[in-house]
């Protein structure tokens, strides 16, 4: 729970290029590595925070989608993973701003995931998810520069079992 | 230029070299300022003889950058979505492989989501995907087996193995039992065989499955053999049932006897499922609804609002009732409606939703579906409206009468006919301001009002601007009033606030009653229209 004080609060954030943020406590803890390295550091503490696995321009577009969200419900806790609303839909602003070149999204996904930001974490994997779904697995391993490497057998067992897909 | 060549130029025949652009960005940068202060150079020239020739110069030389400019535009307008459509697909080729696993996992869950064959799909790309892919419980829950090897769904052999990857997650499982085609004429026999294997996969996994949808079509060809093990199953954690019957089939409760103790969400489709007393009172949520298919020769379904009412009261915990229904005549037995007409009491309904579809509308019948209830304890109150309706709006809404206070929120959407020719002209601000009128002026404690009329290109619920829909939030602190202050109608200051413009029209205007000062704040959002058909 987030008190007054906390609301008024800044918090330094330096990237893996050196580069500083100072952002509203209640923005930079929309990440709950930060929350916690927080929490560790005490609130006395004027100290930057540490942030090796992102770079500047990454950093910057994950802070536009924490300033946006700054006033969403708390992330719920890891136990209630299994009763997260699990839809493909992604809201306007969440759509438009995802609207990024391939590198920045594979960049946004890799950064929510080490800051631990779920919900945008889920935003950057539903995208990849429509770019995958309804696809065959020969297109899918085109998609991605996968080999198959299943054995024979195995492919023929699979082949087996993907029988009736193949017939839709 | 040096080094021009001809046929197909590249970069270094052309002298350009990768990297180019930031040098040219910056002469060009320059190019404009000097073509800026142009005309202010040439202004002050004198005599006209040598303006005439230094115009004539600047005049071919800014022409001659234009032409280049456009020829230039034109290469960057085709140029630049096909190398991004190539550094996408490199991009993804050489790095999406590389996310971890967890990330993957993330990713094919939201893929696989209601989606069995993508599902599937991913489970048969390569080893590590499919490990990955068999470790998500979540998509291995939803099952739809089959009689016959190849259709829409899995084998039932092969669902017992779907079943078993997600057993450890101790997830609940969603089984859907149904015949692959109601028309085809397939010897009865695959049926027969198709329900005995059915039989021994719900026997064995019911005490996982959470969620059945059963096609009761299936049951008529159940063998005598089979009859008694199919009759006596028992689902202990089955939260919601569906119950559907193909048009025109005789009905065989079969299940009427399965033990289910947590069912709380049941589904009649074609039919009012036939539970025990016990099992049915303690149904919180049921949805009937009518689907007969476009040829009424033989698919009438057979339902009568009497009946329906009849079954509604045996529903003593019923939270929440979902009807989607049509007027035909031949559900209505009683001739005449008044206040004595076929009425259901039902204490513990909060939630409400009405489905009236085009088919045979009648003013009396959709009258009794109006009279039936008591809205004084509803929460929620949902209706959705053939666009038939609008002469008749006056009395239906007559019929809901909410003073205590307990209605949070108002949903109306009307759908209108396709290709139908529009008599409704007149009525069309009525409709819109009678449900402002009703909803927004008495009842203050009213949270939210959704008005949609998915055909509004056509005007129906009254905007002139095309907007296909009105969500009013937080409506108890609106306190609009027109002129004279005597009705509350916001449609007059909407649309002088949003003039017309011919633009998309799936979108919702939205007022918050919170917003100091609402109209200001109002914003247009596109939603998902729901009568657009």
């Amino acid at each position: 729970m987030s008190t007054t004080e906390d609301k008024t609060r800044k918090v330094k954030l330096v990237t893996s290029d050196n580069e500083e943020f100072e952002v509203d406590w209640e923005v930079a803890t929309r990440s709950v590595l930060i929350k916690h390295m927080l929490e560790d550091i005490g609130e006395s503490e004027e100290q930057a925070i540490p942030l090796p696995n992102v770079t500047a321009n990454v950093l910057k577009k994950v802070l536009e989608w924490c300033e946006h969200h700054r006033k969403d419900p708390e992330p719920a806790p890891e136990s209630s993973d299994d009763n997260r609303k699990r839809t493909l839909e992604i809201g306007d602003w969440d759509a438009k701003f995802i609207q990024v070149d391939q590198e920045m999204l594979f960049e946004i996904i890799l950064a929510a995931n080490y800051l631990d930001i779920k919900a945008l974490l889920d935003v950057g994997c539903k995208t990849v998810a429509n770019m995958i779904k309804g696809k065959q697995p020969e297109e899918i391993r085109k998609m991605f520069n996968i080999v198959n490497d299943f054995t024979p057998e195995e492919e023929a067992q699979i082949k087996k079992e993907n029988e009736w897909a193949e017939d839709r | 230029m040096e080094g021009v060549s001809a046929g197909n130029p590249t970069s270094g025949s052309l002298g350009f070299s990768p990297g180019f652009g930031n040098t040219l960005a910056n002469m060009l940068t320059n190019v404009a300022k000097y073509i800026a202060v142009l005309p202010s150079i040439t202004e002050h020239l004198t005599p006209d003889h040598q303006k005439i020739s230094n115009l004539k110069i600047h005049l071919k030389d800014v022409r001659d950058v234009k032409q280049a400019l456009d020829t230039l535009s034109n290469a960057l307008g085709s140029c630049i979505p096909s190398l991004e459509k190539q550094f996408s697909d490199a991009y993804i080729r050489e790095h999406y492989p590389q996310f971890p696993d967890e990330i993957l996992a993330i990713i094919f869950e939201f893929a696989g989501l209601d989606d069995f064959g993508t599902a599937i799909s991913i489970s048969h790309v390569c080893r590590r995907f499919r490990t990955i892919a068999l470790s998500i419980s979540r998509l291995w829950i939803s099952i739809r087996p089959i009689g016959y090897n190849r259709g829409f769904g899995v084998t039932v052999e092969d669902a017992s193995e779907v079943a078993r990857r997600s057993q450890p997650s101790g997830i609940g499982l969603e089984i859907q039992v149904e015949m692959y085609d109601h028309y085809k004429e397939e010897q009865p026999k695959y049926y027969g065989e198709y329900l005995q294997s059915m039989t021994g996969f719900l026997h064995m996994h019911s005490s996982r499955i959470r969620v059945l949808a059963l096609d009761i079509g299936v049951t008529y060809f159940i063998r005598d053999d089979d009859k008694s093990a199919f009759e006596n199953l028992s689902f202990p954690l089955l939260d919601s049932m569906k119950i559907f019957s193909p048009p025109g089939t005789t009905l065989q409760h079969i299940y009427k006897n399965w033990n289910l103790p947590s069912l709380r969400l049941l589904v009649g489709q074609n039919c009012l499922p036939e539970l025990s007393k016990d099992i049915l009172s303690k149904i919180n949520s049921f949805t009937f609804e009518v689907e007969e298919y476009n040829h009424p020769d033989d698919n009438e379904v057979l339902w009568l609002l009497e009946e329906l009412a009849d079954y509604l009261v045996t529903l003593s915990s019923l939270k929440e009732l979902k009807m989607d229904i049509d007027c035909d005549h031949a559900h209505y037995t009683l001739p005449d409606f008044d206040e004595s007409h076929v009425k259901v009491e039902l204490q513990e309904l909060r939630h409400l939703t009405l489905k009236i579809q085009h088919t045979n509308y009648h003013y009396d019948t959709i009258m009794c579906v109006f009279m039936m209830f008591d809205y004084e304890r509803l929460t929620s109150l949902s209706l959705e409206l053939p666009i038939s309706v609008l002469p008749d709006f006056s009395p239906l809404f007559d019929c809901i009468r909410c003073t205590s206070g307990s209605l949070k929120q108002l949903d109306v959407r009307i759908h209108p006919k396709v290709n139908y020719y529009n008599n409704y002209r007149d009525l069309r601000k009525y409709a819109r301001e009678r449900i402002l009128e009703q909803f927004l002026g008495v009842s203050s404690t009213l949270e939210t009002i959704y008005l949609e009329c998915a055909g509004d290109d056509r005007k129906d619920i009254g905007f002139e601007n095309r907007i296909a829909a009105l969500q009013l939030k937080n409506c108890q602190l609106l306190a609009w009033t027109r002129g004279n202050g005597q009705k509350p109608d916001i449609a007059y200051d909407l649309e002088e606030a949003f003039k017309p413009e011919a633009g998309p029209i799936d979108e919702c205007l939205v007022l918050d009653g919170a917003e100091t000062s609402p109209l200001e704040k109002a914003k247009i959002i596109r939603v998902p229209l729901s009568g657009k058909k």
